[in-house]
């Protein structure tokens, strides 16, 4: 229903000086859902991938059963849980079930025989489990297309991947990523220690429009399995949708997603007409929901007031019909004096956390390029806008591994690590 | 049919914006520009004169060229919107989302506020905000006034005890944490509030904020307080634990 969603334009500044060139406006876009919006809790489908091997044993693997039983029993009777435990071979330790009372029982004695030895081969168990969330999505919606059949099953559906290791075959990784989109299950890939591959989890992770994140001990691996459970448990809207429109001679640079996590949406004007611009957004949570940084380049106009843009988001709350807000990007261009320095404080404080997360970003890939010289100035000026933003304690990973640069070594696994997944965070979620 | 009054491009009618300049179609008529002469036919108004550069239009670090308004570089990252490259001019971090209470601090005033400090510095962003007025004194005699905070996005209301220390933060069983007021009802965990966030004390009647080194930071009218610091609070005062945005009444 119309009713399920706020949706709010806050521009960094509301007024621009009056010029004879194009300027740059910033554009928060907040989504929200409304109480209406969440108040029956969406059924979960969840799978997950547990790396058993060798090198798990120890606090790692006792831990990983405390993580699967603590989410155990966070789920309901109206949840499908299934568990795939991999080495050098996938095994599907429990089939895809309702967490009733009794799955539970059945369920808990097999996660407490869990044990870990042998090699790292995660694809076959990727393949496995989108095999086994098909199992609750497939027969309800008689085998329809992805889209369609998301349509008709509103669960939430997740694949929570651990590993700690190299996997062989990385390229068969990426391929279960992209099938996992195409079935519209989001993948959280979780890496454990310093030995895994980062960039490959942080691909898997994009490429299946879900995330990756870095877990730094044994001891924090329940905190993020129940974080993910928590998330799934809070989404109120899914499949949402912006659709954007612009007046004449106004272009959008970029899309960037600021909360929960940082991430680009969309670059550049697109549309036949180079005035529309679409991007997936997927769910929506309940409380803070989405919030979106647009870059639009306005042209020059007299004074007065205009409407820059229409932003519209649609989406799906339940199985009801999909349903459409808008709201407009209203622009004054003013001849009064001193007109630039209103600025508005929450978007420019998002655009300097942003511009950091840009510069960390492009800053590791020169590393993997080899263009140190790029890399250390990147991550020079990254450490200012860290700094400004009182983000102390991720500046300090950046600045050691600056120096470690600068002097000729190479980054360290963990602080590389960090700065991959902490860059992106627009608030700290671990301890906490 | 109607015409957009800034281009005059045709537009159909209960139209709202014209679709190709973006003037509003209803509503008060934006003041004209003096060199603006109304079209003919349809399309984009003239180019008026420049009224003021905002900003560099080449990184000032890099040489890059950058568009006026871009607030950082976009190859280098340097800050675009001061002289010396700082960004010194934004305060510590995001305001709440409700205006907080007295004048907000980047709106240029028409005249001299009446408690500008001689010739005080100005900030790149305008006249330095009006100081508050000191905090009154405790009646005589009888107890103060207790607290309360309100959600700024629920506009909920959390009554403060009235102990003289209050610890904001979550709840969390598992790790034994038990705050005064325990923000996971609204929506304290996403929005990175530590189980022991902030402390609101009472001394002789004035309450004071004091950061109690959380992970995400605690803003007072939106500037970042060091951690351990108690801060004076006064009715109206503007608090953000994380991303958490409250306002202290009384």
């Amino acid at each position: 229903m119309a009713g399920d969603l706020n949706v709010r334009v806050l521009l960094g500044r509301p007024r621009v000086p009056v010029l004879s060139s194009e300027q740059l406006v910033y554009a928060l876009v907040e989504l929200r859902p409304t109480a209406t919006a969440t108040v029956a809790a969406l059924p979960l489908n969840l799978s997950l991938v547990l790396d058993r091997s060798g090198s798990m044993r120890g606090a790692k693997i006792e831990r990983l059963r405390e993580a699967v039983l603590a989410v155990l029993d966070g789920l309901q009777a109206q949840d499908t849980l299934s568990v795939i435990a991999f080495n050098n071979k996938a095994r599907v330790l429990v089939p895809s079930q309702a967490a009733t009372e009794a799955g539970k029982a059945a369920i808990s004695a097999e996660i407490r025989r869990l044990n870990a030895d042998g090699g790292t081969n995660m694809a076959p168990a990727m393949e496995a489990a989108l095999h086994e969330l098909w199992q609750r999505v497939g027969p309800e919606t008689g085998g329809a297309g992805a889209a369609a059949t998301r349509a008709m099953n509103p669960a939430v559906t997740r694949m929570l991947l651990l590993t700690d290791g190299i996997t062989e075959k990385e390229k068969r990784c990426l391929d279960q990523a992209d099938a996992a989109r195409g079935m519209g299950v989001p993948i959280v890939a979780l890496g454990i220690g310093r030995d895994w591959n980062d960039k490959l989890l942080e691909t898997i992770g994009e490429r299946s429009g879900g995330s990756a994140d870095y877990v730094r001990n044994a001891d924090d691996i329940p905190r993020h399995f129940q974080r993910t459970v928590q998330q799934m448990q809070a989404v109120a809207l899914t499949d949402a949708q912006l659709d954007m429109r612009h007046a004449l001679g106004v272009a959008c640079r970029t899309v960037f997603r600021v909360h929960p996590l940082i991430s680009r949406l969309a670059t550049g004007a697109a549309g036949p007409d180079g005035r529309s611009l679409s991007a997936p957004l997927g769910e929506i949570a309940q409380g803070h929901g989405q919030t979106l940084l647009l870059e639009l380049v306005v042209p020059p106009r007299p004074p007065g007031a205009y409407r820059v843009a229409q932003v519209a988001v649609s989406y799906r709350a339940g199985s009801a019909a999909r349903a459409t807000v808008a709201a407009d990007v209203l622009l004054e261009y003013s001849a009064a004096p001193n007109v630039l320095r209103e600025a508005d404080s929450t978007v420019m404080n998002l655009v300097e956390k942003v511009t950091a997360f840009k510069l960390q970003t492009s800053a590791l890939a020169d590393v993997e390029a080899g263009n140190l010289p790029a890399a250390t100035g990147k991550l020079q000026n990254a450490l200012t806008r860290l700094l400004n933003q009182g983000d102390v304690e991720l500046a300090a990973t950046v600045q050691a591994e600056l120096t470690n640069l600068e002097k000729g070594r190479t980054m360290t696994p963990e602080g590389r690590k960090t700065i991959r997944f902490a860059s992106g965070q627009t608030v700290r979620l671990d301890k906490l | 049919m109607i015409r957009c009054p800034r281009c005059n491009t045709e537009l159909p009618a209960g139209v709202s914006f014209c679709d190709a300049c973006g003037a509003p179609v209803r509503g008060p008529m934006p003041p004209a520009s003096p060199v603006y002469q109304p079209l003919g036919a349809g399309g984009p108004p003239p180019l008026p004169p420049p009224v003021a550069a905002s900003g560099p239009s080449a990184c000032p670090v890099c040489g890059t060229p950058v568009i006026p308004g871009e607030a950082f570089c976009d190859n280098c990252g340097a800050s675009l919107l001061t002289p010396n490259g700082n960004s010194a001019a934004y305060p510590a971090g995001p305001p709440p989302f409700a205006p907080p209470a007295g004048p907000p601090p980047f709106t240029p005033s028409p005249g001299p506020p009446p408690f500008a400090p001689a010739g005080g510095g100005s900030s790149p962003f305008g006249p330095p905000p009006v100081p508050l007025a000191p905090a009154p004194a405790p009646s005589a005699g009888g107890t103060a006034q207790p607290g309360r905070l309100i959600v700024t996005a629920s506009r909920a209301e959390l009554p403060l005890p009235t102990r003289d220390d209050v610890i904001l933060g979550r709840e969390d069983g598992q790790s034994n944490s038990f705050p005064d007021v325990d923000l996971n009802p609204h929506g304290g965990l996403e929005q990175g509030v530590s189980r022991r966030h902030a402390r609101i004390s009472r001394r002789n009647g004035q309450f004071y904020l004091e950061d109690l080194n959380s992970v995400n930071g605690t803003l007072h009218n939106q500037r970042r307080i060091p951690a351990n610091t108690p801060v004076p609070l006064r009715p109206g005062d503007a608090i953000m634990l994380g991303r958490l945005g409250l306002t202290f009444q009384q």
